[in-house]
């Protein structure tokens, strides 16, 4: 601090005249006080700070470039938007239009006032908000990421366990069912249904790394209709539906799924600059 | 582009290192001369505590990245000043430290105040003043904050700043008279 900047900094507290210059000497003194750390002190100030550092999330780092600029900050409020939406419970949304259709019907058929009907409504609609909107609380969602900052192979395996275990159980029952009605074993049905599940989970995973996920699970399913479509007109549906065939499906699929986890970590940080807004 | 030091908070808070050390590197000196000007010296503590300062800083970084980061720096450094008097203060002279009192061949007081060096003096006089001037000088002469970023830093108001700045300039000047 040179001597104006001092005498400056004097004045922002009321020294003036006399005073100021009588003060002057002290401060500079106090301001030229001072040692420079070396630059291997710095050096060593900074290895130690850098071994404190959680290793980086591929995840937070990604997001936090996205938030470098006004369009990543945009498009990433956007897809809050739309995660809350999806987490708040659907009922909301019918029964707040319900609502509000009611209290248009209320208006227009009864005698009533429409401040009456504003009264009664405004608060159902608060109501409906706090009991139905709020799912994400009773999902734990928020806590959940707070608590557990999760990397990319948790995200990935909490979701595959999540969906794969809503698919299986769905088709289960409905291998029950099948099985029943057709009286087949149960086991060649499960698995006829199993193979070309896992096998579609797996090359839409390995396929999601160089294209948008829709997309990936749009080409590996149209490829497996076009692939049925061919083995029943040159006569191999046989072949095809065989249970060893089914089986190498299945194994196939579960070794693709764990490639494509085993690779995840890896590749997500260029699949996030890809989906970064330009 | 330069970035400013919250966006490189908030990229440490990420965990990025790289940003870690951009940011120690811009501020080690500064924190270092603050409490070497704090301690009245004491180059060894002033060491110790600027990385205590760091460490802090990044314990707190996932909750308060988008912190004005100055005054957030300096709230845990004055915070670390305010400890380490009191702690000097209670604790008794252990008999290695008297014993060297006793023999130390360096200047006593009188030699100080009959004309020491310049830095030792001015060192002197720091260490009498009460922690809260202190801090507050040095905040405003030797780390340059502005007033509204040691308001923001101790948590008073404006006004307190400019009192303890109008006080403290008067108690240093006393102090280093009476030295010299």
């Amino acid at each position: 601090m040179n001597d104006d900047r001092l005498r400056s900094a004097l004045d922002e507290f009321g020294m003036s005249g006399i005073e100021l210059d009588e003060l002057l000497p002290s401060v500079r003194a106090l301001a030229e006080f001072s040692v420079q750390p070396s630059p291997l002190e710095t050096d060593v100030l900074v290895a130690a700070l850098i071994r404190r550092v959680r290793p980086p999330s591929e995840v937070r780092l990604a997001v936090h470039r996205r938030h470098r600029s006004w369009a990543g900050r945009l498009a990433s409020t956007a897809c809050l938007i739309a995660s809350q939406a999806a987490v708040i419970h659907r009922g909301f949304w019918i029964g707040s239009a319900a609502v509000g259709a009611l209290a248009a019907l209320a208006v227009a058929q009864t005698s009533l006032t429409s401040t009456f009907v504003v009264y009664m409504a405004g608060p159902l609609l608060a109501y409906l908000g706090v009991a139905l909107g709020f799912r994400a609380e009773r999902l734990r969602a928020v806590e959940y990421e707070l608590a557990c900052p999760p990397t990319v192979r948790q995200l990935t395996l909490a979701r595959l366990a999540l969906i794969l275990g809503y698919q299986v159980a769905v088709g289960l029952c409905l291998s029950v069912a099948l099985s029943i009605a057709n009286k087949a074993p149960l086991p060649n049905t499960a698995v006829l249904w199993l193979g070309p599940l896992l096998l579609g989970v797996g090359a839409t995973l390995g396929l999601s790394f160089a294209m948008p996920l829709v997309r990936a699970a749009t080409v590996v399913y149209a490829a497996w209709l076009t692939l049925l479509a061919v083995a029943a007109r040159t006569g191999v549906d046989t072949t095809l539906t065989s249970t060893s065939t089914v089986l190498l499906t299945a194994i196939a699929g579960g070794l693709a799924i764990a490639v494509a986890i085993a690779l995840l970590p890896r590749l997500v940080p260029a699949m996030l600059a890809r989906a970064e807004p330009s | 582009m330069v970035r400013t030091d919250e966006q490189l908070m908030a990229a440490v808070a990420a965990g990025d290192r790289g940003c870690l050390e951009e940011l120690v590197r811009r501020h080690h000196a500064p924190m270092f001369g603050f409490f070497y000007r704090s301690l009245a010296g004491d180059r060894a503590t002033a060491a110790d505590l600027v990385q205590e300062t760091f460490i802090r800083l990044l314990r707190t970084a996932s909750f308060e990245a988008d912190r004005p980061f100055r005054p957030w720096l300096y709230a845990i450094a004055a915070n670390l000043v305010r400890d380490h008097l009191r702690s000097a203060g209670r604790r008794p002279a252990e008999f290695g430290e008297q014993l060297l009192a006793a023999i130390d061949p360096g200047p006593g007081p009188e030699a100080i105040a009959l004309g020491a060096d310049t830095a030792r003096q001015v060192g002197v006089a720091i260490a009498s003043l009460p922690e809260e001037y202190r801090v507050t000088l040095v905040m405003r002469f030797g780390a340059e904050l502005s007033l509204a970023e040691i308001a923001a830093a101790l948590e008073i108001p404006i006004g307190t700043v400019k009192s303890r700045l109008s006080v403290g300039t008067r108690r240093l000047r006393d102090a280093l008279e009476g030295i010299r």
